[in-house]
């Protein structure tokens, strides 16, 4: 990578870590006053800007992309609905009132299937290759 | 105790002492003692991180709250699903090229290495420490309980037994014995969670039979956030999520992975594992609200749902299958805090004050110091009373408060600085302090409000200082070395 593009992509991530710490600030400040709809949402902001910050490499999310935004899309959706679905019991979901049903079929697989089983599929183009493993070895013979 | 229990938890005893000796002929340096060499394979580090993140809480206290407080419990478990996920992107690949172009053995060794500072180094050995003894003191009081209810001996001696089991194996095959068990004492985990989920909900009629019921006397404890309220439960997913990042009993096993390239299947592995193990919080503690709802059974105290369900509901077999996975759970966890915290001992601390230590004095003085620290844990353990109440809140609140920030955003994000890790340490760890003994102690009215988890305001508090000094300082050129891990 060139010294111009290292710089962009270390000016990208210092504005990602930025936004990251407004949202943890609104996090906080919403934990601490109690509005949970809020509190549970900025969370699921700060998940999102913290995988995406794992998953850059030169600057870009790459194929990531997609599936983190569809990642946060879903903890929003899953927290609106735990806050505002029915907790009638007469009117259960596989097994669950609807609002818990939201917690146990969406909150819980959804990172799952969104954000685990990705990584190990798009590693190979987006994590580490073989050519990023020899260059650290060749760094590390040099050094011996 | 049955026969059959005794006879499968003795057969699982006599296993663990032999992979200890097993492991005892590979051992042969402090790399060996320590990182197990740096030659584990990626299934062994995914179930052994699993096994280590997931401690006997999972099968003894997780059940208990959840019969207590309801579906908001579950909160703690759902994290599992996109914890590991963090680990994985936020951790393995910088840990694992960090121990290819260092000589890393612990995570103040790569606290060190990214801001160059003893000091940042020596307050993550402190704050190591302070977990590794909360985490020890209740896995070993949980060991004992196990133990004792087993084979049907005095609390005392459940402890020295399960000190004495731990301690042999940790000792003699360090973390080699300590990852192998670790593989075994999953995978006993995943068996015993899984047939007993299947049970359970088969002797409440299915969960909506259960649901039904349980509302009828108490609708608060079917909703998504159970008695707590959701300031609480939402605290507890923000915590147990994100602060899988400051976990070194999971961070320091990347440093292990023999081939990187296959870690790739290392967080579906663990997450999967750990999903599946989380059934037994969510069946046992909801047929056994069910069963005491229509009467059936009465505890006398939470903590004994899931072992009085096994007695009286679970043929023998499953029973002694249950408890066996009860004590790989709190082994598996103590066996990875004895390695810890022997190493901070004899490896952290003093080069913290620069003082280098050989290879050969690690090795020997590691070994000393997990005897140490293990039987200090038993003693702990019946002899404290409510000192280990105390203790054990210092457990994944602590290690989250003050080393995620620093390691998991410091490793990724180049303009992080030294001065941004030392002020969070110092804010995560004494604002933690500060919140949990005051609640603990009663020195000072209850300082926050009833509906907010008390650790996730050191850990917010922590990153947001993290970030904000890291800001407001000049960062420090990196050396070749680590600009090339943090770029890869």
């Amino acid at each position: 990578m060139t010294t111009r593009t290292q710089q962009t992509a270390d000016r990208g991530t210092d504005q990602l870590v930025g936004l990251l710490g407004v949202a943890f600030l609104m996090t906080g400040i919403t934990m601490l006053a109690g509005m949970t709809m809020l509190f549970a949402w900025g969370m699921s902001l700060v998940l999102t800007l913290c995988l995406a910050l794992g998953a850059r490499r030169q600057g870009r999310l790459g194929p990531f992309k997609p599936w983190l935004i569809a990642a946060l899309v879903v903890w929003l959706l899953a927290f609106a609905l735990m806050h505002a679905a029915s907790n009638d019991a007469t009117r259960l979901m596989f097994g669950f009132t609807e609002a818990t049903a939201a917690a146990v079929y969406l909150l819980w697989p959804a990172p799952f299937l969104l954000v685990t089983l990705p990584y190990a599929f798009l590693f190979d183009r987006h994590v580490l290759s073989d050519a990023d493993w020899e260059a650290i070895e060749q760094f590390r013979d040099q050094k011996q | 105790m049955n026969a059959t229990i005794v006879t499968i938890a003795a057969i699982y005893f006599a296993g663990m002492i032999a992979i200890g000796l097993w492991a005892a002929r590979k051992t042969k340096t402090s790399e060996d003692y320590f990182v197990a060499g740096k030659g584990v394979g990626m299934w062994a580090i995914a179930l052994a991180t699993m096994s280590s993140a997931m401690s006997g809480f999972l099968f003894i206290g997780g059940p208990g709250i959840h019969y207590s407080f309801g579906m908001g419990t579950l909160m703690l478990t759902f994290p599992a699903a996109v914890s590991f996920a963090l680990a994985w992107y936020m951790l393995a690949k910088r840990m694992r090229l960090l121990a290819a172009v260092r000589p890393m053995m612990t995570v103040p060794d790569a606290i060190h290495a990214r801001y160059d500072s003893n000091l940042a180094r020596g307050l993550s050995a402190i704050a190591i420490l302070l977990g590794v003894v909360g985490y020890l003191a209740t896995q070993t009081l949980a060991m004992g309980v196990i133990l004792g209810q087993i084979f049907g001996i005095e609390l005392w001696m459940g402890v020295a037994l399960g000190v004495a089991i731990v301690a042999v194996y940790a000792t003699a095959g360090g973390m080699i014995a300590g990852i192998y068990t670790d593989v075994v004492q999953g995978g006993i985990m995943l068996l015993a969670a899984l047939i007993t989920a299947y049970l359970a909900i088969d002797v409440g009629g299915g969960l909506p039979n259960m649901t039904q019921v349980i509302a009828a006397n108490n609708p608060d404890w079917v909703s998504p956030w159970g008695g707590l309220g959701p300031g609480v439960v939402i605290g507890w997913y923000f915590v147990f999520s994100l602060g899988i990042l400051g976990q070194p009993q999971v961070a320091h096993k990347f440093y292990m992975i023999r081939e990187p390239r296959r870690m790739k299947w290392g967080a579906v592995v663990a997450a999967a594992a750990a999903m599946v193990t989380s059934l037994v919080w969510l069946s046992v503690g909801t047929v056994m609200r069910y069963l005491a709802d229509i009467g059936d059974i009465s505890l006398a105290s939470p903590d004994d749902a899931a072992p009085l369900f096994m007695l009286q509901y679970a043929p023998s077999l499953l029973a002694g299958v249950f408890f066996a996975g009860v004590a790989a759970a709190s082994m598996s966890t103590a066996d990875s805090f004895l390695n810890i915290g022997a190493a901070a001992f004899v490896r952290d601390l003093p080069m913290a004050f620069g003082r280098e230590t050989s290879a050969d004095f690690q090795f020997k003085w590691g070994r000393i110091f997990t005897v140490l620290l293990a039987v200090a844990s038993g003693l702990v353990a019946v002899f404290s009373g409510q000192l280990i109440a105390i203790l054990g809140i210092f457990g994944w609140g602590t290690f989250a408060a003050a080393l995620a920030p620093a390691l998991g955003l410091g490793l990724n994000w180049a303009r992080a600085t030294t001065a941004g890790a030392i002020a969070s340490l110092i804010v995560g760890v004494s604002l933690q302090l500060l919140l949990e003994l005051n609640n603990a102690m009663g020195w000072l009215p209850e300082l926050l409000p009833g509906h907010v988890y008390r650790a996730a305001v050191s850990f917010v508090a922590s990153f947001i200082v993290f970030i904000g000094v890291s800001f407001a300082t000049s960062p420090r050129n990196l050396p070749d070395d680590i600009k090339a891990v943090m770029n890869a």
